[in-house]
């Protein structure tokens, strides 16, 4: 396949763009310069839709209550009270939600790795017996979201003695983390980066004597980083975002993450006055916010990937 | 474990050293898969067939007879399909749009993809409060104010039994769409420059080179995202729990899932939260050998190669 | 690689087991206190602390362990399969009649008699909360319901008679000028709408928050919706009475007096109530909300019983928070933390120690700047009473006479809630509301509400009739 590269200006101009549906050559034409201002009229309007919620989000939060329930509409609020942000950030301690989503994510990318990793090298590379049905029971797990079976998984987690309230710690992670790595899309990456690997390489190595065990880790792994940030990108976001189960696991106020946090906090009685509560929203997507610009390309790369496979 | 591999001939030690090797390493993660995929679906299974989780007689198809003569069962049903049909009307073209259009700016190109794709990072629940507050129907929620502009009277919004749905699915698609833009932006530029050179040469028109060569080299990622997105409305849980509040107005936003959740720890009777789950499992493996049977109809070279590469 | 893969997990591990921590393991009886505050209200957590160490100096062998729990249906069932329920929480008294059927409380009838507080309970309280002669609960407080008035729009509007430059609820003569009835209500909305961009009524219609006003509406057309007929449950949710309520709710609905919305929650009053809505049913217990979260004025409100349908009937839904106790928890902890209600000025005793609770009570409110009401009390005992209500006119710091005409006739308009699925009367009803609000002038009233009657009955004869 050919690839035509348009090649980089500070200015670019109609000249300059090569490859693509429409070209310079398509661009002689005025008409199709009418159309590449309506793209970019389009893709403004689009990015306008994207980020006024966020906008709107944070104008709201900062409101008053009798802004909110005046029966007047204004977007930005008449008066700015800074202090809010501390004042219910000291109320809700909210600093502790952070630490313990960062735990949780940390600990659900590296069981999301480390263990659907091991499974696709174990079924899609050494392929011992049985390693067709145990794909196909996967596959079987890709379809049916877990969550919906989280009535029985809830009273197995629990007949391991992990829902008790009274015992709950950073090791009530452990179940949440643990379900990372029984990830049927993460494991199906994987394996299929995994197969896609030249056979000569192992076939190298295990004359060389090495054990399957350094065949893994000195061979495969050295050369699957592109597959491991993708699904360590894939198992943060999820993580980050994950509710229903932890929500059923997390009892215990000082171990919830964010995401649990708010959902309680909006059951709370008296309720929170609305502004308020916008703006814990608007706290807890803030990191998720952070973490985009900096590893923007990195995660946008991932996201990229995912339709590209069968 | 250092032992040399003289020969590649397959001798039976080696055979039995391969399967020992292959599930040492995949035996850890088989447990996981097994915990959090495969039992609690077994179990899900046969609960359905047992009148209680903690009574485990036997009432045979009587949980399923219980939630067909449940007029919310049938209102669920009805909302999955309808959530697929807004889901496609909505959320299915938009990023198809957004791929192409990123595709052929050359202005600001990096600003536009980072503005589309932050919406993904945003956790759903941060989504669904944050949407739920802007349907509000006072004529000071957003919604209502924007109307006002256009001279519309004041809506109830998400109390309207009609339009609760497409709301969610709008939330849905706000915060998806980017990601999903991002695969077709690749599938788009990863289409062959000569092709449409060749096309130009010929003298094709813009809308003939767009039908007869981008549409047709699209059509493979267009099938893959249509099934992503069918399986992902199945998941819908949390949306209408939230912005319903869960499943309203009338049960005109539950959804199979919501439902199953509801049974089981609203109304304590596991058997037909089970029933609903598997109800839900059945309906979509049929989507998935729908999928399969449409894929080998697009593409039966692709199907028969993927066979013999077994 | 293998290195780090190995160190990681070491890691995690040591992380684990180091952040675990012990708990702290004695011979104590620990009491897990649901009712207890969010950790978010620290003034409360550290009221509720000073209680637990008072109680714990006296009673040393028990612990107080707080572990917040706000009741709700979907998460009880939840708390209970995972073994997550405190060991005391606050429910509705609505609620008790099914937590007993699903074997999610327990009785405390023994503990509560050998202490005498069964005789001086409230007799309604006590009743919504025996079952089979076995009392499920404590009365912690009641409600009753009432008509909260915008005195503002109502008296900008011409509604409500000036008097020494301020509305007043009542004529010269002291005749009442709020409404009494359905009809003043639908009269006086006209006007606002007319005059005002305010609407006249808030009519709740979801999460079961509409049939529970309705039921309420109801009565004052006089239905009957649950009876007794030859051992039998027997619903009439299509009762006359009922669907006369129904029929005036369309009616306003229909005439744009009602707030435009289909899903309408109880917890949306206080946002409406300062400047959107005239005039909204609210339980008498929550009243301090409409400063608290509405930031209106308690000054621009007044509170007055139900209205009537049919002329006679003023009922108000009476109905309260009772504490109740999960199931096998043991009797020593039922004994513990019944004494401990005597160190939170929760017990019918008038203790020194249990009034100092209600004074530090008020104490913390006041400091909170929250608005102070009369309460409804769950105990009837008369030294109790007098004592109590003492502290309480002390305390009470909204303007009485704007107030009075409700929390003066409660005890005579008192109507207990539906003794049977009662949530499911009001999920039922709610239905029907939702119906005619998206239906308008094609609603048809009676055969929605015929329709949920017999929803109702299934679930009486699956549940009380079987």
């Amino acid at each position: 396949m050919r690839k035509t590269r348009t090649p980089k200006r500070v200015f670019m101009r109609f000249k300059d763009k090569r490859g693509g549906f429409l070209n310079f050559a398509d661009y002689r034409n005025p008409a199709n310069k009418v159309g590449y201002v309506f793209i970019i009229v389009i893709l403004l309007f689009f990015c306008f839709v994207a980020l006024f919620p966020i906008v709107f989000l944070f104008a709201s939060s900062m409101k008053s209550v009798e802004e909110i329930n005046s029966s007047t509409y204004t977007f930005w609020p008449q008066v700015w009270d800074w202090e809010k942000i501390s004042r219910l950030w000291e109320r809700f301690d909210f600093g502790r939600y952070y630490l313990n989503t960062l735990v949780y994510v940390v600990g659900a990318v590296v069981c999301a790795v480390v263990f659907n990793s091991l499974m696709a090298y174990g079924v899609a590379v050494i392929k011992p017996r049985g390693h067709k049905i145990i794909n196909t029971l996967i596959f079987l797990g890709y379809m049916v979201p877990t969550i919906l079976n989280i009535f029985p998984l809830l009273q197995e987690i629990r007949a391991f003695g992990f829902l008790d309230p009274d015992h709950q710690s950073y090791l009530t992670f452990l179940p949440l983390w643990l379900g990372f790595g029984a990830n049927a899309y993460y494991y199906m990456l994987f394996r299929d980066y995994f197969s896609r690997l030249p056979k000569s390489l192992i076939e190298a190595a295990e004359m060389d004597g090495a054990s399957q065990w350094q065949i893994f880790t000195r061979v495969i792994l050295p050369l699957s980083r592109p597959i491991i940030g993708i699904v360590a990108i894939f198992s943060m976001t999820a993580s980050y975002s994950d509710f229903l189960l932890p929500y059923c696991v997390l009892q215990s106020e000082k171990h919830q993450t964010i995401v649990v946090g708010i959902y309680n906090i909006s059951n709370i009685n008296p309720p929170l006055q609305t502004p308020d509560f916008l703006l814990l929203i608007l706290l807890s997507i803030i990191p998720q916010i952070i973490i985009f610009l900096i590893f923007q390309r990195q995660i946008m790369n991932a996201g990229a990937g995912k339709g590209s496979k069968e | 474990m250092r032992q040399k591999v003289p020969h590649r001939k397959k001798s039976l030690k080696s055979r039995l050293k391969k399967n020992l090797f292959g599930w040492a390493f995949i035996i850890i993660p088989l447990i996981l898969f097994g915990l959090y995929v495969w039992y609690p679906m077994g179990r899900n299974f046969v609960l359905s067939f047992q009148k209680d989780y903690f009574d485990s007689t036997f009432v045979g198809f009587d949980n399923y007879i219980a939630i067909f003569h449940d007029p919310v069962f049938a209102k669920a049903l009805k909302n999955t399909f309808l959530y697929i049909l807004w889901s496609l009307v909505i959320g299915y073209l938009v990023p198809v749009i957004l791929g192409f259009l990123l595709s052929e700016v050359f202005h600001a190109k990096g600003a536009f993809r980072v503005i589309l794709y932050l919406p993904c990072m945003i956790s759903g629940i941060a989504v669904v409060f944050l949407f739920s507050t802007m349907y509000g129907d006072t004529s000071t929620d957003l919604f209502n104010v924007i109307g006002s502009w256009f001279g519309a009277d004041t809506q109830p919004w998400k109390g309207n039994v009609h339009l609760i749905i497409p709301l969610i699915v709008l939330a849905m698609t706000w915060r998806g769409a980017g990601s999903t833009s991002l695969i077709y932006l690749s599938a788009f530029q990863s289409i062959d420059d000569t092709m449409y050179e060749a096309a130009r040469m010929d003298g094709a028109s813009v809308w003939q080179r767009f039908w007869r060569l981008t549409v047709p080299a699209l059509k493979g990622t267009l099938l893959t995202l249509f099934v992503l997105q069918i399986i992902s409305v199945f998941q819908v849980f949390y949306e209408p729990l939230v912005i319903g509040p869960k499943g309203g107005p009338l049960s005109s936003s539950m959804s199979l899932q919501l439902l199953s959740y509801l049974y089981a720890f609203e109304d304590f009777e596991h058997g037909k939260s089970a029933a609903t789950a598997i109800i839900l499992v059945l309906i979509i493996v049929v989507f998935t050998f729908l999928y399969r049977f449409v894929q080998m109809l697009l593409d039966p070279m692709r199907g028969k190669k993927g066979e013999r590469r077994r | 690689m293998k290195l780090q893969t190995k160190t990681m997990f070491t890691a995690i591990l040591l992380a684990a087991s180091v952040l675990s921590g012990c708990g702290g393991d004695s011979d104590k009886i620990v009491l897990k206190i649901g009712f207890w505050p969010e950790s978010s209200d620290t003034q409360d957590v550290a009221m509720y602390r000073q209680w637990a160490d008072r109680f714990v100096e006296d009673y040393p062998q028990y612990e107080i362990k707080g572990m917040p729990y706000t009741y709700s249906t979907e998460t009880v069932g939840q708390k209970y399969t995972n073994g997550q329920l405190p060991d005391v929480w606050q429910t509705w008294f609505t609620e008790p009649s099914k937590l007993m059927s699903k074997n999610i409380i327990r009785p405390i009838t023994s503990h509560l008699h050998a202490l005498g507080w069964d005789d001086k309970m409230d007799d309604e309280m006590r009743a919504s909360l025996t079952f089979n002669g076995e009392i499920y609960g404590v009365p912690r407080d009641g409600y009753g319901l009432g008509l909260l008035i915008n005195k503002k729009i109502l008296g900008d509007n011409g509604l409500l008679p000036e008097i020494n430059g301020e509305y007043s609820i009542f004529n010269e003569d002291g005749s009442p000028a709020y409404p009494q009835t359905f009809t003043e209500i639908m009269e006086m909305s006209e006007t606002i709408i007319d005059q005002d961009n305010a609407k006249g009524f808030l009519m709740y219609s979801a999460d079961k928050n509409g049939g529970w006003v309705f039921s309420n509406l109801a009565w004052n057309y006089g239905a009957v919706l649950e009876s007794e007929v030859a051992g039998k449950w027997t619903a009439s949710l299509d009762h006359a009475g009922a669907i006369s309520a129904l029929e005036w709710i369309k009616e306003m609905k229909v005439n744009g007096y009602l707030q435009d919305t289909v899903a309408c929650v109880y917890n949306d009053w206080y946002s409406n109530i300062g400047e959107r809505v005239a005039m909204a049913v609210v339980g008498s217990d929550v009243l301090q909300n409409a400063k608290l979260l509405g930031n209106v004025s308690m000054d621009d409100l007044a509170f007055v019983p139900m209205p009537t349908g049919d002329g006679t009937h003023h009922y108000s839904l009476y109905g309260g928070t009772p504490f109740v106790f999960t199931k096998n928890i043991s009797d020593e902890k039922v004994e513990g933390i019944l004494r401990f209600f005597s160190y939170i000025g929760r017990s019918p005793e008038t203790t020194e120690k249990n009034i100092l609770a209600k004074q530090e009570g008020y104490a913390v409110a006041e400091r909170k700047g929250q608005p102070i009401l009369p309460s409804i009390m769950p105990w009837k005992d008369p030294e109790f009473l007098a004592e109590a209500k003492r502290l309480e006119s002390d305390h009470v710091n909204v303007n009485m006479t704007d107030y009075a005409p409700f929390f003066d006739s409660i005890s005579i308009n008192k109507h207990a809630e539906v003794p049977y699925n009662a949530q499911d009367m009001y999920e039922a009803l709610d239905v029907a509301i939702q119906s005619v609000f998206t239906q308008k002038e094609t609603a048809n009233c009676r055969a929605l509400l015929t329709t949920a009657s017999s929803t109702l009955q299934a679930k009486l004869d699956a549940g009380v009739n079987a």
